[in-house]
C-alpha cells in the first residue's frame, strides 16, 4: 500500500463552550487507506470529522490534508466529500442535480458535468432514477445518492459520518460490502465514522478507537490487532465481546503474569506493575473450552468452576451465560456433530489459555 | 358507529358551525347591505342595488387613502420580509450562547404582545418631539415591526425543516457561504417568503390602532378612512368599501393558504407543541394572532 | 485562544444582516416607550409641555377617582370578554382538535381569515346590528316579537363585550386546540377505564392538561382587550368610554401628553404584572402536570 499520509491530525483540540470535543489528537491516515474512527457517542469522533471537513477550526493543532495545512481553510475550498448521517440531501434538486451539484460549483463544462454524473450514477447502481426528488426514493436510494454526490467531485478524502445508520441490518450488510468494493474500486482514501464495532470490523484497514474519557485516542492498530490484543479493557470490551476477571498480580515469570486466584495471562509488550496491583483479565467467549466433565484434564492452564445459567442459541453456535466466581463467562461454542448442547443448571469446567488472556492494570 | 356517539359529533359539528356563524355574521352582514338600497340598515331588505358602488368609485378621499394603504403594505413587505428573512436564517443558524439567544427571541415578539394603544401612542411622542409629519414612512416604521416578528417566525418554522447538514454538504461540495444561501437555503425557503408576504401585505392593509395615532393632517389609510366614515357619514358606501376590503382579505388568504397554509398550519402547531406555550420569551405562533388585530 | 480567519468574518457579516432589525427595535420600540416614560414626568402648562420631572401626574392617577374607576371598568370588560371568549372558545377548540385530521387545517384557516379581515370593518359589522335601529332590534319588530326596542341590544357594556369577543374569540380557540390537539386521548381512556365519570376525568384529568393553552389564551385575549378605546366609542353608549378612551383623548382633545403617557405607562406596568403572575401560573400548571 502506498504509506504516502493524506490526511494528518497534529495535537488538536477543540473546546465548546467548555465541553471539550477531542483533545490533543493525533491521526494520520495513509493515501488510499479505509479508516475508521469508532467509539461511543461523545467519544470526538464526530468532533474530528467536522475539523477534517472544516465545519469547525480546531482551538490548537493543525490538520493537513493532502501536504496542504488547512489552517483558515474554509470547508468549500477542501476537496473532500462527506456522506451524512441523514444523507443531507438538496429536497429541492433531483438525483441528477443532487450529483451535479459539487460539479457546478466548481464551473465545469455542461457536457463533462453530463457524463460524470451519469459514471457516478452508474456506480452507485441509481441509472433510471435521475429525474426523482428525494422524498421519493427509499433509504437506502437516498443514501446511494449521497454517495454518488460526493465521489463525483473526485475527493482527496471522503468522509463518512455513520453512514449506514439509518438503514435496517440487511441493507446494511450490503451496504457494507458494497462500499468496500467501491473503495477498491476508486481508491479514494476513506475516513468512516460509527459507533458499531462490527462494522468497523469488517470494512477497515485501520480502526482508531476512541473514549469519551480519553477525549481521543485510545488504540489505533489493525480490525485483527486490536481485537487479539486489546491495549486497555476498554477496547477489549468495546471491541467484541469479552469476559473479564478482576484479580490481584500475584508473580510475572517468563513473560507470563500470574494472579492471586491462580490465572495466568501472557503479558503484553512493556507490561509492569507491582506484585499486588488490581488487574483485570478478559477473555474472548470463542476461547473458552466448556465441559460438563469436570474430572476430565482441562485443555488449558486456566480454569474455573461454574454453573450454566443461560443459553443463548445463534445457529451456527451456542453461547453460554457461566456464573463462576459470582461473575458472569460468556462462552461461544460452535456446533459439532458429536457435541450436545449442555441444559441449564449443569456444573461446568471452564478452560482457557494464557496466550488468550489479556491482562490490563487497573 | 353507534348512536350516541353519532350524535355527540354531530353536537359538535353544529356547536362549530354556530361558533363560525358568531365569527362571519358582522362580515356577512356588512356584504348583505352593501346591496340595500335603503340607507337604514334594518330588516326587511326592500331592494337590491350597485348605487353604493358606484358611489365609492367616485370618492376621491377614498381612492388617496386606498392609495396610501396601497404604498405601505407593499413597503412593509418588502422591508419586513427582506429583514425577517435574513433574521430568520441568521437565527435559526446562530450556535450561540443560549441565554443570549432566548433574550433575543423574548423581545422579538414585544411588538405584539403589548397594546396597540400604548405603543402606537409612544410612536406619536417619538415622531412629535422630532418633528417628523405623519406620513406613509411613519405608518410603515410601526407596520414593519408589527409584521417582521411574524416573519421571523414563519420562516424559522420552514428553516426548521432543512437539516443543517444540507447547508454543510453544499460547503462540502465548494459552495461558498452566498452560494449555499442562493442555492439550498433560498429554494427551500421560497413558499415560506411568499406565504409571509401575502399575511404581512394583509395585515398592514388592514391594521388600524397603529395608524389611528400614526395619521393625520390630511393623512389617511383606507381603515382610518372608514372609521372616519362610520364616525361622520354613516352609509352603506362603508358596506361597499368593507365589501371589497373582505373579498380582497379573503383572496389573499386563499392565496397563502394554498401556498403554505396547510404546512404553516402544521408547523406552527409542531412548534408550539414543544416547549410551553404560555411562555412570553418564545415566538410563538400563537402570538401571530395578536398582530392582526392590534 | 487563537482565532481563525473565517470565524471573525461570519461574526461581522453577521453584525451587518442583524443591525438594520436591532435598530428598528431600538428607533421605534425602545426609544418610543423611553420618551413616554419621560413624559410621564413632564407637566403641561398652557398647551406647553414642561420637560421638569414631577410625580404630580401619577399622584392624579391615583387620587382622581375617574381614573381608577375607568381602570376598573377596563378591566371588568376584560374579564367578561375573556369569559365569554373561555366559554365558548374552550368547546369549540376540543370540537376542532376532534374533528378528521384532513379537516382541522381547513377550520384553522377559517379561523385566521376573521382576524385578519379587517379590524374596523368587524367592529363596524357589529355596530350595525346594535342600537335602536340596529339589525337585532329592527328584525324583532319586523318579526312582530317585540313592540319596542330592547335595551340589552342598544349601545350599551354588553355591547361593546360581545363586540370584544367576537373580535377576539379565534385567539382564546387557537392555544386551547393546541394544547387539547396534542393531548394523547389514551390519558382520558386510562382514566375512564379506571373508573372515573366524565366530569372526573374534565376536571381531574383534561382541565389540568390544557391549562397551559387556556391560559395563552386568555393573555391573549385579555391584554388588548385591557388596553381596548375603538370599540367602546362605535359600539358602546356614552357612559360606556373605558381606561383606553381616557389615555387617547389626553392626546386628543384634552391635549395633556404627560398625564395621558403617565396613565399609560400605569396601564403598561399593571399588564407586565399582570403578564408576569399569568406566565408563572401557566407554568406552574404545565410544570405541575405529569408530562
Amino acid at each position: 500500500m502506498d504509506q504516502t499520509v493524506q490526511v494528518s491530525l497534529e495535537s488538536v483540540t477543540k473546546t465548546y463552550d467548555q465541553v471539550i470535543g477531542v483533545e490533543s489528537l493525533d491521526l494520520r491516515v495513509n493515501k488510499g487507506e479505509f479508516f475508521s474512527l469508532l467509539g461511543p457517542s461523545g467519544c470526538g469522533k464526530s468532533t474530528t470529522l467536522r475539523l477534517i471537513a472544516g465545519f469547525e477550526q480546531p482551538d490548537r493543532g493543525t490538520v493537513t490534508i493532502a501536504g496542504q495545512p488547512m489552517q483558515g481553510v474554509p470547508p468549500y475550498k477542501r476537496n473532500i466529500g462527506i456522506v451524512f448521517q441523514s444523507y443531507a440531501l438538496f429536497p429541492h434538486l433531483d438525483v441528477f442535480e443532487n450529483v451535479a451539484f459539487g460539479l457546478r460549483t466548481r464551473r465545469i463544462a455542461k457536457n463533462e458535468i453530463r457524463t460524470r454524473v451519469a459514471q457516478a450514477i452508474e456506480t452507485v447502481e441509481l441509472t433510471g432514477l435521475e429525474k426523482r426528488k428525494p422524498h421519493q426514493l427509499s433509504g437506502g436510494q437516498q443514501q446511494r445518492v449521497a454517495l454518488a454526490r460526493a465521489i463525483v467531485i473526485q475527493p482527496d478524502v471522503l468522509l463518512l459520518d455513520e453512514p449506514l445508520g439509518a438503514l435496517d441490518k440487511k441493507l446494511r450488510e450490503n451496504m457494507q460490502v458494497r462500499l468496500i468494493e467501491l473503495h477498491r474500486e476508486l481508491g479514494i482514501t476513506t475516513i468512516y465514522v460509527t459507533h458499531d464495532q462490527e462494522e468497523a470490523l469488517t470494512m477497515s484497514d485501520r480502526i482508531a478507537v476512541m473514549s469519551s474519557e480519553a477525549h481521543g485516542l485510545v488504540q489505533l492498530d489493525t480490525p485483527e490487532l486490536l481485537y487479539k490484543n486489546p491495549g486497555s479493557l476498554f477496547v477489549a470490551n468495546f471491541i467484541g465481546t469479552s469476559s473479564v476477571i478482576f484479580d490481584t498480580l500475584a508473580d510475572v515469570s517468563s513473560g507470563y503474569a500470574v494472579t492471586d486466584g491462580g490465572l495466568r495471562a501472557r503479558c503484553p509488550q512493556g507490561f509492569r506493575a507491582q506484585r499486588g496491583a488490581p488487574v483485570a483479565l478478559s477473555v474472548r467467549p470463542e476461547k473458552i473450552a466448556i465441559r460438563a466433565d469436570l474430572d476430565a484434564e482441562p485443555e488449558a492452564p486456566n480454569r474455573l468452576r461454574g454453573i450454566v445459567e443461560t443459553i443463548v442459541f445463534l445457529g451456527e453456535s451456542t453461547t453460554y451465560l457461566v456464573r463462576a466466581k459470582d461473575r458472569e463467562f460468556r462462552v461461544k461454542r460452535f456446533h459439532d456433530a458429536d457435541q450436545r448442547v449442555i441444559p441449564e443448571g449443569t456444573p461446568v469446567l471452564l478452560s482457557w489459555h494464557p496466550d488468550d488472556t489479556s491482562i490490563f492494570v487497573q | 358507529m353507534n348512536l350516541p356517539k353519532r350524535l355527540t359529533s354531530l353536537a359538535r359539528g353544529l356547536f362549530l358551525a354556530l361558533v363560525f356563524l358568531f365569527l362571519f355574521a358582522p362580515s356577512v352582514v356588512v356584504v348583505v347591505f352593501s346591496f340595500n338600497e335603503s340607507r337604514f340598515f334594518s330588516l326587511p331588505i326592500k331592494g337590491y342595488t350597485f348605487d353604493w358602488y358606484r358611489e365609492m368609485i367616485h370618492r376621491t378621499p377614498l381612492i388617496d387613502a386606498t392609495k396610501n394603504s396601497f404604498y405601505i403594505a407593499t413597503l412593509t413587505v418588502v422591508v419586513s420580509v427582506g429583514l425577517g428573512s435574513i433574521t430568520g436564517v441568521i437565527f435559526n443558524r446562530w450556535r450561540a450562547n443560549r441565554i443570549v439567544k432566548s433574550m433575543i427571541s423574548s423581545v422579538i415578539p414585544m411588538p405584539l404582545l403589548l397594546p396597540g394603544l400604548i405603543w402606537g401612542l409612544a410612536l406619536l411622542i417619538l415622531f412629535s418631539r422630532f418633528d417628523v409629519r405623519l406620513s406613509i414612512w411613519t405608518v410603515l416604521a410601526a407596520h414593519v415591526l408589527l409584521t417582521l416578528p411574524l416573519v421571523i417566525l414563519i420562516i424559522s418554522t420552514r428553516l426548521q425543516t432543512l437539516d443543517p447538514a444540507v447547508e454543510e454538504a453544499a460547503l462540502s461540495l465548494g459552495a461558498t457561504y452566498p452560494e449555499t444561501l442562493y442555492r439550498v437555503v433560498l429554494p427551500h425557503i421560497a413558499p415560506a417568503l411568499l406565504a409571509s408576504g401575502l399575511m404581512t401585505f394583509t395585515i398592514s392593509f388592514n391594521e388600524f390602532i397603529l395608524s389611528f395615532f400614526l395619521t393625520g393632517g390630511g393623512f389617511n389609510t383606507l381603515p382610518i378612512y372608514i372609521y372616519s366614515l362610520i364616525r361622520w357619514e354613516a352609509s352603506p358606501i362603508i358596506n361597499a368599501i368593507a365589501t371589497v376590503m373582505l373579498v380582497f382579505a379573503g383572496l389573499l388568504v386563499l392565496a397563502m393558504y394554498w401556498i403554505e397554509g396547510a404546512r404553516a398550519l402544521r408547523g406552527i402547531s409542531r412548534q408550539s407543541g414543544e416547549g410551553d406555550p404560555a411562555e412570553p420569551g418564545a415566538p410563538s405562533a400563537i402570538q401571530v394572532t395578536q398582530g392582526a388585530t392590534s | 485562544m487563537k482565532l481563525s480567519g473565517l470565524v471573525p468574518r461570519r461574526l461581522q457579516g453577521r453584525a451587518l444582516a442583524l443591525g438594520p432589525v436591532a435598530a428598528w427595535y431600538i428607533v421605534f420600540f425602545l426609544i418610543p416607550l423611553a420618551l413616554m416614560l419621560r413624559y410621564s414626568f413632564a407637566f403641561t402648562e398652557q398647551s406647553r409641555i414642561q420637560f421638569v420631572w414631577t410625580l404630580d401626574n401619577y399622584r392624579q392617577v391615583f387620587e382622581d377617582s375617574i381614573y381608577l374607576r375607568l381602570l376598573v371598568k377596563s378591566l371588568r370588560l376584560s374579564l367578561t370578554v375573556t369569559g365569554i371568549t373561555l366559554l365558548i372558545g374552550y368547546p369549540a377548540a376540543w370540537a376542532i382538535a376532534r374533528m378528521p385530521d384532513r379537516h382541522k387545517p381547513k377550520l384553522l384557516a377559517l379561523l385566521i381569515v376573521p382576524w385578519w379581515a379587517s379590524y374596523i370593518v368587524r367592529i363596524f359589522g357589529m355596530r350595525m346590528g346594535f342600537g335602536n335601529t340596529g339589525i337585532i332590534n329592527s328584525t324583532l319588530k319586523w318579526l312582530g316579537l317585540t313592540d319596542k326596542p330592547l335595551e340589552f341590544f342598544q349601545y350599551n357594556f354588553t355591547a361593546v363585550a360581545l363586540t370584544e369577543a367576537n373580535l377576539y374569540l379565534p385567539l382564546m380557540i387557537i392555544p386551547i386546540y393546541m394544547s387539547v390537539e396534542r393531548m394523547d386521548m389514551r390519558i382520558v381512556q386510562a382514566a375512564s377505564s379506571l373508573g372515573s365519570g366524565p366530569i372526573r376525568t374534565f376536571f381531574r384529568v383534561i382541565l389540568p392538561l390544557s391549562l397551559p393553552g387556556v391560559l395563552t389564551g386568555c393573555i391573549f385575549v385579555f391584554l388588548p382587550v385591557t388596553g381596548t378605546f375603538i370599540v367602546p366609542s362605535l359600539v358602546g353608549g356614552p357612559n360606556d368610554i373605558v381606561y383606553g378612551n381616557l389615555i387617547a383623548s389626553q392626546f386628543g382633545e384634552s391635549y395633556n401628553w404627560p398625564l395621558g403617557s403617565a396613565l399609560a405607562i400605569a396601564l403598561l406596568a399593571l399588564l407586565v404584572v399582570m403578564l408576569r403572575v399569568m406566565t408563572s401560573l401557566a407554568r406552574w400548571a404545565s410544570g405541575g402536570v405529569a408530562q
